[in-house]
């Protein structure tokens, strides 16, 4: 009947990870608190994603165009013509959500790996583009933002704003539950899975991956924003090819489809390099292989569900398995 | 303008062959390969590699460098997309494993190999070209009809041999195939080796003009997808016209523009044409591209 | 299940002499139908008479047909199949299409999609209306699997079920779009006899809620049974229509069949 299902072990998690973030707001230590606060703008993407793909099942690799609008719109609007950053943001967002209505359409029209293509493309170019061009500042980017303030308070203290990110996080979240249970996440499901026949049963296919894409862009943009406006600075890194493919590992890490999962792999993908940072010369080496071992051994994801699990022996091509009497 | 119009063909070339890549193992597994580009690293790395720490002779050294390649390619396919393929693990999962093992290569190159870029000797000692008042290095002719001359020999093995006729089978149908008697699974592994031994060569022989370092393959590999995509995806005609015109484009755009802007030339010119004609420019798509 | 009032309006679905042809293959040649709200309409006829490739053209699924099929003043020919399901015009197909990773209910849910009135935004707010609304949709839904005998079967995921349920929640989930014409294609393949008459109960329930109904299939005495009006195809052409009794008789239709026992042809 729902298509989020929260399961026990999910709500646990959740539970844990609230009470780690109000530790770490009342007296945790300045990496803590920025881990949590990226984390929890990270999570705010890949839950976008886990609608787009996990919902609607469209692999758009293009949710860092819309964190750079988000992020590039804070900048510039604030630093370059004094804009109130909450206006900025919304301005941005604003920008985001048209840019999605427009590509939006002929885009989504693309089958499978053309759609993976066009955003891979669109990404890609997005940030080459603020790496070239002199109105982002090109690869100096943009410094200077001025911090978020509501009345007196103002969001430079890192731990208010490990609080607004995880509100935005959490809200993003709530979104996710309420649409997926919904009889809009049904058909999101439905279109994904037989497109042919959800459009024989009435459903408008074309509309429906069309909000899927808009409510992905407004929480990408939003997340962008929130993201320039903790660190105070944009550049073209923040959006290049890493970026684009951690966004797919931290969805995929956590599993898709499952409620927790973004935050776990958002988790995984930030945590694990600063944890691995010990190996130094081969740090880079055990990530990844690491991130190989959990796409072998758990490849629906640490959180996902799999009709069918990730035993070990099936890693073994079969000539293999036959050489030690499996009959495969 | 001769030389721009040499460096722009030969880059073209390697272009071509890593969309040529990229075609073969989709139609054969429909799998995309993002680690494509990285095996003309490898090739080009490891040649330099036998020839600097080795005996060898330099056309062995070659060999033995695409070998190299081709045994990474051996690698992926057993290893890592063969176990996701049999579980048929969604796309997105297996293009994920294919990135991280792409990423995986470039860093044991640069732990093994060092950070400095690296070049080879030409194929023809002192073969240069005067036109003119131009001087072009000739190991971009050698790129040039090397590379021709290996598309013409992969379309005929397509076209005439039974293991070409099996890997058509297999890109047509992959169950009406196994019906046949041929295995995915092995056309697989043969697609993915011959791939990449592909890019390897492509590797060797774009080394001696311009330069090879450990992350050369991520280059190659999008400007590679990209000439695919812009030729015909999974053709191997849109490959070869796909490649040139994005190799030309680029050394046009570097030497006018700036190369700064080479990759949002590039990928407009991509998204222009998933707009207006996602079956790309030769038109012969290989599947719908529409839903 | 029910309507508001089944309308008297003289909706009709109507197919005009339509040709098509495949390559060089003729599929359907000059060939006529007429369904009205309300009635039962069988079409039958050897393999490649070309009854699949009505459904196809009338549902929109098949295109470059030239004559005309239109409902309700609409021309189907020019519109695409879910255009087409939103004029109220909903099919089954011949091969079960469960929508796998849903359960059954879900997946008769979905049916009702077009029902919902909620928008995102009655959704994201969970609105008194939002939640009303879906209440009594899984309401409705588990009625109808309750009729068909799939309860049971609700929380399963839909491409686990077996072959005869299968063909019931095909049927369920294009009835549950309350359409106004009804075309199923080759329901009772694989069904047994009990099955069957379970079958024939729904299509006359469907009839008395003024739904018209075209019957494809190959179980002549069933079509026979609860048809109205009978369309025999053979060779893309129509070789006869009418009332069941007459088609009976037409000896058009005996020399089709030539080779099947007569007992084959008795109405059920």
């Amino acid at each position: 009947m729902k298509q989020a299902k929260v399961r026990p072990i999910e709500i646990a998690v959740l539970l844990l990870i609230a009470l780690i973030c109000l530790a770490a707001a009342l007296g945790g230590s300045r990496l803590a608190i920025y881990n949590l606060t990226i984390i929890a703008l990270y999570a705010t993407v890949v839950i976008s994603l886990n609608i787009l793909l996990g919902f609607a099942g469209q692999a758009s690799f293009a949710q860092t165009t819309f964190m750079a609008i988000g992020g590039y719109g804070l900048a510039i609007l604030a630093t370059r013509y004094g804009i109130n950053p909450w206006l900025a943001i919304a301005v941005a967002l604003a920008l985001s959500i048209l840019l999605a209505l427009v590509i939006g359409k002929p885009l989504l029209r693309l089958r499978g790996h053309y759609l993976s293509m066009g955003t891979v493309a669109l990404a890609l170019g997005t940030a080459s583009f603020a790496n070239a061009s002199s109105f982002t500042n090109g690869g100096w980017g943009i410094t200077g933002i001025p911090s978020l303030t509501i009345g007196d308070l103002s969001f430079r203290n890192p731990a208010a704003f490990l609080i607004l990110a995880w509100s935005l996080c959490g809200l993003s979240l709530l979104a996710y539950h309420l649409l997926g249970n919904s009889h809009i996440g049904r058909a999101w499901r439905a279109l994904s899975t037989r497109q042919d026949i959800s459009a024989t049963l009435g459903i408008d296919v074309g509309h429906y991956k069309l909000m899927a894409l808009l409510i992905a862009a407004a929480m990408a943009s939003l997340a962008g924003s929130f993201y320039v406006a903790f660190t105070r600075f944009v550049g073209p890194d923040l959006y290049d090819i890493s970026v684009v493919i951690n966004l797919m590992f931290m969805l995929f890490v956590g599993g898709l489809r499952s409620t927790v999962g973004p935050i776990v792999g958002a988790s995984f993908i930030i945590l694990v390099p600063q944890a691995v940072a010990g190996f130094e010369r081969y740090q880079n080496l055990a990530f990844f292989a690491l991130l190989l071992v959990v796409i072998l051994v758990r490849p629906a994801g640490l959180f996902g569900r799999a009709r069918g699990g990730g035993a070990l022996e099936r890693l073994m091509p079969g000539w293999l398995a036959r050489l030690q009497g499996d009959p495969r | 303008m001769l030389l721009i119009l040499a460096i722009g063909l030969a880059t073209g070339c390697v272009y071509a062959l890593v969309a040529v890549g990229y075609s073969l193992e989709y139609r054969t597994t429909g799998v995309v390969n993002f680690s494509e580009g990285n095996y003309v690293m490898v090739g080009g790395f490891s040649t330099y590699w036998f020839l600097r720490y080795t005996q060898l002779p330099y056309p062995l050294a070659i060999l033995a460098g695409i070998l190299v390649a081709t045994l990474c390619g051996i690698v992926l396919w057993t290893f890592i997309v063969l176990p996701l393929w049999r579980r048929r693990s969604p796309p997105y999962v297996v293009l994920l494993g294919t990135i991280v093992f792409g990423a995986i290569l470039s860093i044991l190159a640069l732990l093994l190999l060092g950070p400095m870029p690296q070049t080879l000797p030409a194929w023809l000692p002192g073969f240069v070209i005067h036109l003119g008042d131009s001087r072009i290095d000739g190991q971009y002719l050698v790129v040039i009809v090397v590379t021709l001359l290996l598309m013409v020999l992969i379309g005929l093995v397509l076209q005439y041999t039974s293991l070409g006729r099996s890997m058509r089978a297999c890109a047509a149908s992959r169950d009406t195939s196994e019906l046949l008697g041929i295995s995915p699974e092995r056309m697989g592994l043969i697609s993915f080796a011959a791939t990449a031994a592909i890019s390897g060569l492509a590797g060797a022989l774009i080394t001696p003009a311009q330069f090879t370092s450990s992350d050369v393959g991520l280059s190659y590999g999008v400007f590679g997808f990209v000439a695919a995509v812009l030729g015909g995806f999974g053709t191997m005609r849109g490959a070869l016209v796909g490649g040139l015109l994005l190799g030309l484009v680029n050394v046009l755009v570097a030497r006018y523009i700036s190369s700064n802007y080479q990759a949002v030339i590039a990928f407009a010119m991509l998204l222009l044409l998933l707009a207006v004609r996602p079956q790309g420019i030769t038109g012969k798509h290989w599947e719908e591209a529409e839903a | 299940m029910s309507n508001a009032c089944p309308s008297p309006s003289p909706e009709r679905l109507e197919v005009v002499e339509i040709t098509k042809r495949f390559g060089g293959v003729t599929a359907i040649s000059s060939a006529s139908l007429t369904l009205s709200r309300g009635s039962i309409h069988g079409l039958i006829g050897p393999n490649g008479a070309g009854k699949s490739t009505m459904i196809g053209a009338i549902s929109g699924f098949i295109k470059g047909i030239s004559g005309a099929i239109s409902f309700a003043g609409h021309d189907l020919a020019k519109l695409e199949p879910a255009a087409i399901a939103r004029l109220g015009l909903s099919r089954t197909f011949q091969q079960a299409t469960p929508i796998a990773g849903l359960t059954t209910l879900e997946n008769v849910m979905v049916g009702m999609h077009i029902h919902h009135r909620a928008g995102m935004g009655s959704v994201l707010f969970r609105t008194p209306f939002m939640r009303r609304e879906a209440r009594e949709m899984e309401a409705a839904a588990r009625l109808v699997l309750e009729e068909l005998g799939l309860a049971g079967e609700a929380d399963t995921d839909a491409a686990d079920l077996p072959f005869g349920k299968l063909r019931f929640l095909e049927i369920a989930r294009a009835a549950v779009m309350r359409p106004r014409i009804l075309l199923l294609d080759e329901p009772a393949a694989g069904l047994n006899q009990i099955e069957t008459e379970r079958l024939a109960h729904l299509v006359r329930e469907q009839r008395r809620q003024g739904v018209g109904i075209l019957v494809v299939d190959h179980d002549v005495p069933f079509v026979f049974g609860v048809s109205d009006q009978v369309t025999v195809m053979n060779f893309g052409s129509v070789i006869a229509s009418g009332k069941p009794d007459e088609v009976y008789r037409n000896a058009a239709v005996r020399e089709a069949y030539l080779g099947a026992q007569d007992h084959e042809m008795e109405p059920v």
